[in-house]
Formats: structure tokens, sequence, C-alpha cells
């Protein structure tokens, strides 16, 4: 979700940052800088120009593509362009780190946190996860020529990989991951390509359903292989399918949308250049692994630390089945979209009201919420692009940079939605100020704090309005051999882990899709429909204006109180409370395990793994740990059910006794 | 910016002020001693294989070209093409219309093309598998003459611009210098063996001028741009000149200019468009640089009229251009072509931009200026590339010695 | 009572008032009770129906007097690095065993130097108090059972430190005492072994405390002792107070010690102010044989560590005073037998709890 305010400059600092650049190119005083003349005619040239989009890049942290920035732009329109693009962009932070590039481009670096959680979603048995997480498209293509495409697109797929080295991306089983170079065998993703140009109907058809069936469930594992499944249908009629899955753990949204759209570039033009980048992913998270421990960073997680005993509940919704006891497969959508026009109207209201389209979304989507669990104070999540602006390149890299960020929403009873966006915006506004801390590790202290193992936010929103804006130019929809791209014929899916519902709203084709992402097998789907119904319904009165001076109906409850199965209320009492001294060998040998992975001494059998200081992730390792050293499969819910050093060693017999009574038979 | 490593050691040409018959004994002498301060920069590359890898590289062009023309035109074409109904296939600008018949021709003259009349049999379209191939075979030419990376990247992006370009929906200037980095066109002009060489020959010859004025050399560079043949002049002017002029039409290498070079106070920077005139004066500098850029005057003998005025007796011109136009120039070239005023010299009436080196030399003879070094030597491995290094002097006046 | 007379010095101080009071419950005794306030000295006699006696430590001939006809000396009056071995050569010149609640490798070195004939048949016990003392005493029980690959000691808590008792702490520095970082491992320290353990949570312990690493001589001999593998010991703080105003005064290497007393009292102070005193013993160990039984972990919690120690000196003058133990000068932790103390603590009203499990 992008952030609503502008960038750090206030909008009418703007036009004097922008005089004061074309002063220094053109040999002017600032204010000697006619607004309306174009800089063609005040002594600019095209190489001017050019240096005029850098500094406008570096100066005012927006991007404007080339083609925006020609010799015959007048201030006031370059002004206006870099107010509209700017709402897209970041905001521009002055950050106490250097981004350095790596002396071996190959050697292993650590995972961030919301890579960390997709990779111990991945491990199985945690609450609502899967084998992977990712993401599947397929879009349409006509006009195809079944001799070239093929080789377009695998000659793309290699000159991508090498100019993107996190096509190349592998993760270590103990968390940790790393780039092959560009010849290794395995580095660069195979394309896989099946021609149906001389099939029936009825094949082509079949063999459709079952890739995307396939693509759609088992998504590319960058454990055991590259973390980008690239397949291409050749169909009757010199039509086609693109079909694209990314795995989350490496790939995040904005990353999908620069691989796509470079990807088609370099299948379109064959001596399309995409210029070099200067840094790569491991380079950002190794400087961001120096910010830990700043005051800039300390600031900001003493921020967050200070308000998590007063966040509020994640939204309690009714469920029909507790989420340990679910093993989700595919996540199921309802999706809506509203049509250009009305999307238009929708942006135009936004503006009008001084809220992003996000944040009303954001809100209409919290109401929604609200209404549905029966009390108004709100925990919500969201998928935050989080690229700190360390370096200008950073927008252009593929890697896996978003992060989490938890959003405490208050509705306020009695008012009406336009006031209640504006409160959100102000909440959203200040949160994300203090991104230099993950939402993860926000969540993890959450987690800690709330004696809980279970997801603190399991709701999600995720916005990617404006991203396309951001990214600059539009996205190619003439492909070279692979013909033209049909945005209205495009299919999709997402698995996420730890989530039980997630919003999403993104735009294709100048239309607003509003869509929900939900584990079905939690919730009645009556119920689901409603919810839908009712944040269609709202979003289409902002559209057509009337929706925002009308108050809110909320539930009067700030806090959840219904009883029954409830989401996020859900932790039972924890086995027994086992303490004292460690009881036998079983339980003396799990606390030195544990000693061991967390550096502290585990003297207690009712010690508890995440109260001494560990995570997820670290769980993943001593769970490995322990299988090894006791030579039993140890599975993560036995773990998370009662992750004491007596629940864990009681685990581990109940393992033992398992296996040998199999074995006996 | 990088230092330049110091020359080698090259003892300073023995240079007589007067004229007479031990003058081509001496220019002799120095183009020898140039020759091997160039040689000496050369630094072990390999240049005997040079000659092929040109004609590789042009013909990668040509081709890519060809290719190029095939994705963006060919639906639209027959089997045979003229000029301006590649053009028109396109939408060229109306200035840009004649390239299209300048790449077939050029096609044609390289054999790869059948030419009948003004129509042209261009080759087959090639399979992107070929394509692949071909940008392969580019870059493997573009190594072994030892220019940079960033030249593929450079060239390819002009290929891939083809279409635009011809629509002037942008311009060579955004593509050598994307997001304003001087970077690609530095490494393009000066970081390969041929410049090199000639940048050392030159730092030679300028290491034996004397001044005219006891207080210090006075020298003029037209066309500087991203001063890449300064930056290799400046070592071997040290601690003897008392000015250096350095102009250009643009106001952005100015600038840069003056930041690069803030340490030589004795440096300057004006605006100057030698196209269009020069500056008032007479007989006052000892050095005219021209580094890739004399071309650019519509009239070459005029030009070297001209600056012979600003010489002192015995003063000197030095150049380097390019004498041949080849095919690898062809994705850039003519797009500046298009924007230039007509040529009235020996170009008149042609698409040429350069002059050969017969015509230079000529136009020297012409405006009174004495032909001296002209490198790199007949038959030399470097004249593949076509970029010389052409200086004259003015003859100094005769006086009687006694 | 009957019984050898049994002198406790400094009788009317926290220790020393515990230590009568304890000895006169366990029925040991005649006692005398000594000390330089007549008044004070007269009350604290008054309260066991001891005999006081006035004593100027400076005065040998008054030390004399004091010890003649004592069957034990105990030493209640500090500080230990201005009594050293005096107390001690004195009663055993009168021919009476010594315990001493404190005094450790200093006091013991000094009383090796020139050893009095008189310690070829008495007995003089050093250190009998909490740390050194019980530290090196207790672990032994968890030992019993069977040889240990690691034992762990942790001791610690808030606890007001008197100004005398700071300087014995700023001067616990140099190879006489213990090394810092160090573990002892494999029949040696081992140096720059351990790490501070920063916030942790430890059976036993009130919040989450920080461990310092320090071999004492004890742990080290306790160690050899006890043939353990491995040895960590640990002082425990409930902030970074004390630490810091320790490590600032041996940083300062050119200030006399006496200047950095008050920071480090207050340091003290500072710790108890979070939460009121507290102290805790915990041990860990952790059999070489996996399948051994017995106890593996003991916790000992009192909220006054200054007064059990002299719980401790009154169980090791009330053993001295039932005879059989060797003579010479020794730590009281390699006399004293590990199970009748731990019992007696667990009866003990100044004991929080004992966990021994």
């Amino acid at each position: 979700m992008t952030p609503p305010t502008p960038t750090t400059t206030a909008p009418d600092t703007v036009a004097a940052d922008l005089a004061a650049i074309w002063g220094e190119l053109l040999g002017l005083e600032p204010d000697d800088v006619p607004t309306d003349t174009e800089f063609l005619r005040l002594g600019g040239d095209s190489v001017l120009s050019v240096r005029m989009a850098a500094l406008v890049r570096r100066r005012l942290g927006v991007v404007l593509a080339l083609s925006d920035v020609t010799v015959e732009i007048t201030l006031d329109r370059l002004a206006d362009l870099v107010r509209r693009r700017s709402t897209a962009a970041g905001t521009v932070r002055d950050l106490p780190v250097d981004v350095v590039r790596r002396a071996d481009p190959t050697a292993p670096f650590p995972l961030m946190p919301l890579q960390q959680g997709y990779f111990v979603g991945q491990q199985g048995g945690w609450e609502l996860s899967y084998e992977s997480a990712h993401f599947y498209g397929d879009v349409g293509l006509t006009g195809v020529d079944g001799d070239e495409a093929a080789d377009a697109l695998t000659d793309a797929v290699e000159r991508l990989a090498e100019h993107q080295p996190t096509l190349r991306a592998r993760v270590t089983p103990e968390g940790m991951q790393y780039v092959l170079p560009p010849d290794a065998p395995g580095a660069i993703p195979a394309v896989r390509v099946y021609d149906l140009r001389d099939a029936t109907e009825e094949e082509a058809t079949a063999t459709l359903e079952r890739v995307r069936a396939e693509m759609s469930s088992t998504g590319p594992d960058p454990v055991h292989g590259p973390g980008l499944d690239l397949r291409l249908t050749l169909l009757p009629g010199d039509r086609g399918r693109l079909h694209t899955a990314m795995n989350l753990l490496v790939f995040d949204g904005w990353s999908a949308t620069v691989l796509n759209r470079e990807l088609l570039t370099l299948s379109a033009d064959w001596n399309a250049v995409l210029p070099p980048l200067e840094i790569d992913f491991g380079d950002y998270v190794q400087a961001l692994g120096r910010l830990t421990g700043t005051e800039a960073w300390a600031a900001d997680r003493d921020w967050w630390w200070g308000r998590l005993d007063g966040l509020p509940q994640p939204p309690a919704l009714p469920l029909r089945a507790d989420p340990k006891d679910v093993r989700p497969v595919l996540m199921h959508t309802r999706e809506r979209h509203l049509a250009p026009e009305q999307w238009a109207a929708l942006r135009a209201a936004c503006a009008e009201r001084g809220v992003t389209p996000s944040t009303a979304l954001l809100t209409a989507f919290a109401a929604t919420m609200a209404r549905w669990a029966g009390h108004r104070d709100l925990l919500l999540n969201s998928l935050q692009l989080n690229r700190l602006p360390v370096h200008p390149d950073i927008h252009r890299l593929v890697g896996a940079f978003a992060s989490t960020m938890l959003i405490p929403v208050e509705l306020p009873e009695g008012a009406t939605f336009a006031a209640a966006a504006t409160a959100v915006q102000r909440v959203f506004t200040e949160h994300a100020a203090h991104n230099l801390v993950s939402g993860v590790e926000v969540s993890r202290e959450l987690a800690r704090r709330r004696g809980t193992t279970r997801p603190v936010g399991p709701v999600v929103f995720q916005s990617t309005l404006g991203m396309d804006a951001a990214v600059g130019d539009r996205h190619p929809s003439s492909v070279g051999p692979l013909g033209e791209i049909s945005f209205a014929d495009f299919h999709h899916q997402l698995r996420t882990p730890q989530v039980a519902l997630e919003a999403r709203v993104y735009e294709l084709n100048d239309e607003l899709a509003v869509v929900f992402s939900l584990v079905e097998e939690l919730f009645t789907p009556e119920e689901v429909d409603a919810a839908f119904a009712g944040m269609v319904a709202l979003t289409e009165a902002l559209a057509d204006g009337s929706g925002w001076d009308r108050v809110l109906d909320l539930p009067a409850a700030r806090e959840p109180e219904g009883d029954g199965l409830r989401l996020g209320r859900l932790d039972g009492a924890r086995g027994d409370d086992a303490s004292g001294p460690l009881a036998d060998d079983v339980e003396r040998r799990v606390a030195e395990v544990w000693e061991d992975l967390l550096d502290v001494p585990v003297l207690d059998r009712g010690a508890d793994f995440f109260r001494l200081g560990g995570d997820s992730l670290v769980a993943v390792r001593a769970l490995a740990r322990m299988t090894r050293e006791f030579g039993v499969q140890l599975g993560v819910r036995d773990f998370l059910d009662l992750p004491t050093v007596a629940g864990a060693a009681a685990a581990v017999r109940a393992a033992r006794a398992a296996e040998a009574g199999s074995a006996s038979r | 910016m990088a230092a330049t490593a110091d020359p080698p050691p090259v003892p300073a040409p023995r240079v007589r002020a007067g004229g007479g018959p031990g003058a081509a004994a001496d220019a002799a002498h120095l183009a020898d001693v140039a020759h091997r301060a160039g040689t000496a920069a050369l630094a072990g590359a390999d240049t005997a294989a040079f000659p092929a890898l040109v004609d590789r590289l042009d013909r990668a062009v040509l081709r890519s070209i060809a290719a190029v023309l095939h994705d963006t035109a060919g639906r639209r074409l027959g089997a045979a093409w003229t000029g301006p109904e590649v053009a028109d296939a396109i939408g060229a600008a109306p200035r840009h219309r004649w390239i299209p018949g300048r790449w077939l021709a050029d096609l044609a003259a390289a054999g790869l093309a059948e030419r009948s009349g003004d129509r042209y049999a261009p080759p087959p379209r090639p399979r992107r598998a070929e394509l692949t191939a071909l940008r392969a075979e580019l870059d493997t030419a573009r190594a072994g003459l030892g220019y940079p990376p960033e030249l593929t990247r450079y060239l390819r992006s002009t290929l891939s611009a083809l279409p635009r370009l011809l629509r002037d929906e942008t311009s060579s200037q955004e593509l050598l210098f994307p997001d304003a980095d001087p970077r690609t066109a530095e490494v393009l002009y000066r970081d390969n063996p041929v410049n090199r060489y000639l940048n050392a020959a030159a730092a030679a010859v300028v290491r034996g001028l004397t001044p005219a004025d006891p207080a210090g050399l006075r020298v003029l560079e037209l066309g500087a741009g991203i001063g890449a043949t300064t930056a290799e002049l400046l070592p071997a002017l040290a601690g003897r000149t008392a000015d250096y002029l350095f102009t250009d039409l643009s106001p952005f290498f100015l600038d840069q200019a003056r930041e690069r070079f803030a340490d030589h106070p004795y440096l300057r920077c004006e605006r100057l468009d030698f196209a269009a005139d020069l500056p008032p004066g007479h007989g006052g500098l000892d050095l005219i640089v021209a580094a890739n850029t004399a071309h650019n005057a519509p009239h070459a003998g005029r030009l070297l009229t001209g600056l012979r005025r600003l010489l002192a007796p015995g003063g000197t011109l030095l150049l380097v251009e390019t004498c041949r136009e080849h095919p690898q120039s062809l994705t850039s070239m003519p797009f500046l072509v298009s924007a230039n005023p007509p040529r009235t010299d020996a170009r008149a009436g042609t698409d040429r931009t350069y002059l050969s080196r017969a015509e230079w030399r000529e136009a020297m003879a012409g405006a009174g200026l004495r032909p001296e070094v002209d490198l790199p030597p007949a038959g030399h491995p470097l004249t593949a590339l076509s970029q010389r290094l052409l200086t004259a002097r003015r003859p100094p006046e005769n006086r009687s010695r006694r | 009572m009957t019984g050898p007379l049994v002198g406790v010095l400094g009788g009317s101080g926290t220790v020393g008032r515990v230590v009568l009071d304890r000895l006169a419950g366990y029925g040991t005794g005649p006692l005398r009770v000594g000390g330089r306030d007549p008044g004070r000295t007269r009350a604290a006699a008054e309260r066991v129906g001891g005999e006081p006696v006035a004593v100027d430590l400076a005065d040998p001939a008054s030390l004399a007097r004091f010890c003649a006809g004592c069957g034990v000396v105990v030493n209640a009056a500090g500080p230990s690095y201005r009594v050293l071995d005096t107390v001690a050569r004195a009663a055993v010149a009168a021919g009476a065993d010594y315990v001493d609640a404190a005094g450790d490798a200093a006091a013991l070195a000094a009383l090796g130097r020139g050893a009095p004939a008189g310690l070829a048949e008495r007995s003089a016990l050093f250190s009998a108090g909490l740390m050194p003392g019980l530290s090196g005493l207790l672990p032994r029980l968890l030992a019993e059972p069977g040889p240990l690959r690691r034992l762990d000691v942790y001791v610690g808590g808030a606890t007001a430190i008197g100004p005398l008792s700071a300087v014995d702490a700023l001067l616990t520095r140099g190879p006489g005492f213990g090394t810092a970082l160090a573990a002892w491992r494999d029949g040696r320290v081992a140096e720059n072994a351990l790490a501070p353990l920063r916030s942790v949570a430890l059976p036993g312990f009130r919040h989450p405390v920080h461990a310092w690493p320090f071999l004492s001589a004890e742990a080290a001999a306790l160690a050899a002792d006890l043939g353990v593998d491995e040895l960590r010991n640990y002082t425990v703080y409930v902030s970074e107070n004390i630490p810091e105003a320790l490590a600032t005064a041996w940083a300062a290497d050119d200030r006399p010690l006496e200047e950095h007393v008050p920071a480090v009292v207050a340091a003290a102070d500072a710790d108890v102010a979070l939460d009121g005193p507290w102290y805790t013993l915990l041990f860990h160990a952790r059999p070489r044989d996996p399948a051994r039984g017995g106890p593996t972990r003991l916790v000992v919690r009192t909220p006054d560590s200054y007064a059990l120690s002299g719980v401790v000196a009154a169980l090791a003058a009330h053993r001295l005073a039932e005879g059989g133990v060797p003579p010479g000068a020794r730590p009281a932790a390699e006399v004293l037998d590990p199970r009748a103390v731990l019992d007696a603590l667990a009866a003990d009203p100044l004991v929080d709890g004992v966990e021994l499990g």
C-alpha cells in the first residue's frame, strides 16, 4: 500500500525546487525562470533535459520517465507532473546507511524478516501455511508467432537473469539466501513450452487446465530450484498463454511488476538494453543489517514497542473451523472490477477529500470487517513495499523487499466515512513513518507479549494502487513474437501464509480490481459473500460520491465480545504449566539444543522457546536440530502446541513411541 | 575522474625554429616519436586482429540494422525495398527520410543486399536464434577491438531505438548520455586501443612544442566535449602553459569541464560555435586542438584558413579525425548529419560526415598549413579503424639569421 | 549450654547478631560477645545471655584477652581487607578454633605466610558466608549421585552494600580472587570463554537479570575438587549499575579505591530501590551419565544476603564446637556437610525457599 503523503517537500516547494534546478542548468536565477516557457526556448537542449530528470530524481526523489521530460516542457507542467508522480513514490528520508557492492555477489546473506515468515511458513505445519507462498498468473496472447515465440521468451529470460540476480536466487535449508552465478547449471530458469498448435480444442483446454491447476497449487521453490516458473502454451489460431509463477519468498509484488515489464520488453525487442543496476538485493540486505543498532532504528523500535500493549485485537470474525485444524491447499477469491469511469470518479472524489484511494479503500475494508466482527477497534495487517530509498536503483531491483505493517484502526462512532478516512490516513501515515523496524519483527514481539504462537495479524489489506505510475512507462502490450497481451484475459491465484483473509486492490487496464482472498474452509460462505458485497457497495458509493458524507453504520462495541470460535480469540489453555528442574535426559538434551541456538541459559522445563527470544526461523532450526539429536521426525505443530522444554520433550517421546509402534508392525 | 597513467618517457622532439629542408626531417622525426609514444600506450593490445574485427563489427551492425528494419517495417514491404519506402513504412520524420536509403546502400556495398536500380533485396529476416547469435557476434568483435562493454550497450540501445530515432521521438544524445551520466561517452571516446594510441601520440607532439611567447603556450581547443583529449594533453602542457581556452557548443560540457579541470587555473571555458565563426585575433596561438569535431564545420577549407589566422607562426594545428565512414556508426552518425547544416566542401551534395585523409591534407595545404604528423603509419593494423592524428604547422616567418 | 566457650567478635553488627541468635538457638555456647562499643555490645550479649567484652581489634593485648578461654572464636567484624589474619592468629595462639564469616584468599594467604604453630592443632575456617561459602558447598549435593559434565552457578540479586563491603568488592580483582569472563574447562581456567548474559530469565530469580561470568578462586577449586568437565560461574545483577561502577573504578587505576566507594554503594542502593532486596543462589548440574538420577538443580532464596552469612558462620562455629574437624586453615566449604547445612537453611527464617530437584 502506498503511503498517502507526497514527498518530504510540501507541495508548495515543488515549484521552487524545480525553478532552482532549471536555474542551475540554464545559468539563470531561479526567480528569473518563467514558468510557462518551454525549456528549449530558455536555452535548454536534450542533453540538459536528461540531466534535469536526473536532478529531479536525486533531489526530489521522484522518478520521471525520459519520455515525460522533453525539451518542450514548461516549468508549470513539470511541477504538475512531479506532484502527480510523487504521490505514488515513497517518502524520501535521510537514512544513516550507505549501500555498497559486496565483494562477492554470490556469498550467502540473511533473509529479510518477511522472507523468514514465508520460509518458515513453507515448512508446513504452521497455522494457515502452504508448501509455497506464491503468486500465479496467466495472461492471453493473440497474434503469436508460434515459430519464434519460444526462442524470444527463452532469450529474454536469459538476458533478464543476467540483469536481475534475484532470478538466480536460492534459499538454503538453514534459512540463508544466495545468488548463483549466471553460468552455474540451473541458474537461469528454464522456460517450458507446450506446443498445442495442432491440438484439438478439447486437448488444448485440458492441457491449459492442467497447467493452471499445477502451477496454482505447486509453486516454484527457491530451496530446490529457481523461484520463477515460466511456461508458454501455443494454441491454434496464433493464440497463446503466458504462465508465470513467482515465489513470494524471493519476489515481492513490486518485483513482479518490474519483472513482468522487463521480461516483456526484452521479449519484444531483441536489442532492448536495460540500464545496468549498480547494486543488488544482497547489497541492500547487508546495508539494512547495518541499520540495526543505529539511533534511528532504535527510535523506531522504541516507538512501536511503546504502543504494542495498547493495540486492539484483530477482527474477531466468526469461524466455522479452527485454523489449527485446517490444511488449506488454495485460497479462494471474490473479485469485482470498477469500470474505468467509476475508478476515475473515485480517484477524483478522493483527491477532493484529501485522502488517497488506498486509504479510502482501507477504511472501507475496516468498516466491512468491523461489521462482520462486531467491534470497531481492529488490528489490521498490511503489506508494504518498504523499499527504503538508500540508492537510486532501489525501485528497479527485483527482490523481496516487502514487509508487513500492523495498522491499528479505531473507527469512530457516529462519524461520516470522510471523517473516518481522514482519521485512518493520519494513523497510517504516522505508523508508516516508523518503517525502519519491519512489521514482521513488531508482530513477533506482539505475539510474545500476548503469549501466543498464533498469527497476530491474520486479516490483511494490500494495495498496489499508484505502483504502475511510479514504475513509469506503460506495460508493453505488443510483445514481438509473443504477440499482443490481452489484459482482460488475466487469471491469477495467490497463496500467502498466516493469512486468514486478505483484501487486495490493484489497477489493471484502467480498471480498479477489488479482491478478497481467503481460506474458504474457515468461514461461512454466505457471510463472506455478504462482507464482500458490503465492501463493493461501499466502494461504489465512494465512486459515485454518495458514500462520503453518510454516517458509517458500525457496531457500538469497541472490543470483541462474542463467544464461540472467532479469529484472534483462539488460544486455549496451553497444556500443563509445568515448571521446575529438567526432569530427565530428554529434557536436558532439548534444553542444551535451545541454549546453543538461543545463546541463553535454559534451565527450567517450563521455559518457553519464544519467551526466551526465539522466533519462527530459529524454531525451524531448533526442530531440525532436535530431529537430528533424537533421530525422530518432529513436526512444527507438535512443537507449537506447547513450545516449552517439557512440551518439546513430550513431543519427542511421543514421536519415538509412534515410530516404535509402527516399526513393530 | 581516473587519473591518466604517466605516459612513457619519450624524448622531446627536436623542432627547429626555421623552415626549409630541415623541416621535413624534423616532421619525420616528430612523427616517429609520436608513433612510438602511441605504440607504447597500446600496452600489448593484439592489433593484428583489428582489421578483421572491424569488418566483423561493421557487418554485425549492418545485419542488425537489416533485422530491425524487418521487424519494424518488413511486413508492409515487398521482397525488395527502396529507401523512401522503408522511411514511409516506419514513419520517419522528413529530415531523416534519407537515412534508410543510406543503410540499404551500405548493405549492398558490403554484399549483404542485392541491388537493382534503386531497389534492394535485403538479407532474409533472421530468426530469433540467429538474432541472439548476431548480438553475441557484435559483442565479440567489440571486445576483440578493446572497446568496453558500454559500447555494446550503446550500439544495442541505438538499434533498439532506431524506429524512434527515425521518427525523431528520441535523440542520440539521450542514448549517449542516459540520465546525464557522461560515463558512456567517456568510455567510448577514450578507453580503447585506438584512442589510447592517438591520445598518446598527440601528447608526444604537444610535449615538443615551444611557445611563441616566453610566458607560456597559448592553446585553443574546439568542440572539446567531455574533455577526453583535454585530459590527455594537460599533463604534457603542465608547467609551461599560459592559457588553455576550452570551448564547446553546449553549456553542459562547459559546466562539467569547469568542475573537472578546476585544478588548472590557466584553463578557461567559453562557449564557441566554430562552425559558425571563430574568435577574432591574429597569430597568437601555439596550438589548436580539434578532436573528433573539425568535421562539424560546413567547409573544412574555410575552417582551416580561419584557424591559420589564429595560429602563431610555427604554431601547430592538431586534428583527430575519422577518415572513413564505417557502417558501425550507421545507427548514430546519420541522425547527426540530418541535424547539420549542409556541407559546402568536398562533401557537398552527399550524406558524408567525414573527409578522407587525402581531403584533409588538401585542405591543409590549401589553407597554407604544412602537414606534419599523419598517424597511424600506412599499413599499420590500426588504420583499419580509420581514426587518424593529423597535425599541421603554420610555417614560421622567414627571418635572417644574422 | 555446656561446651566450649564461643566468642563472637562484632556481635552487635548485622552478621554478628544473627550468629549469636543462631548459636543460642542451636544450644552452642556459652557465648562471649566482643565489640568496640560497650553499650551495644552489652545489649547484644544480654539478648543471648552471653558475656560482653570490650575489644579493640587494633590492640593485640585486647584481642588476646578476648580470645583467652574460648574454644571457638567467630569473627563477624570486618572489613576483611583490614582484619585479614589478625584475629585468626590471636584465636589460634589462645588455643581456639576460628571461623571467619568473610575473609577469603587474601586472609588465607596472609595466615599462610609464617603460619602460627597453633595451626598444627587448631582449625581455622574462612569464607563461612554465602559467596564464597555456600556457593562452594551446596553444589556438592548435585555431584553426590554421580560425576558432572557441567555445573552452572548463578549467585546474586539486589542487596545493599555497606561502604566497607564496597571496598571488599572493589578489591576482588586479580588472580587470587578469580578471572572475569573465564570458565573452567578440562581441568584448567579457560580465559575469555564466556560472554555476559544480558536480560536472561533464570529459575529462582525475579524478572530478567544480567549474569556476569566470573570464575572465582572458590569456583575453580570446586571444579577441580568435583572433577567436573566444565564449570560456569556467574555473578547476577538486576541492572548494569554495579558492573558499571566496578568497571569504572577498576579502569581509573590512578585513583585510590576508596574514592569509588560511594558510587558502588549508590549503585547497589539503586538496584534495591527497583524491587526491594532479594538474593538467590542457583546451581544447575548436567550429569555425565544420562541415566543418572538424583537432583540436578538447587535454588536457595533469601531477602538478606548479609544476615544469611551469619547463619552460615554460626553453622560453621557449631560444627567446630562439635569437634573432629581436621586442623589447619581452609575454606569452610571444604569442611561443612552440605546436606546438614541445606536442611538447616531450609528451616531458617532468613531463607524464603529451598528447592532441590
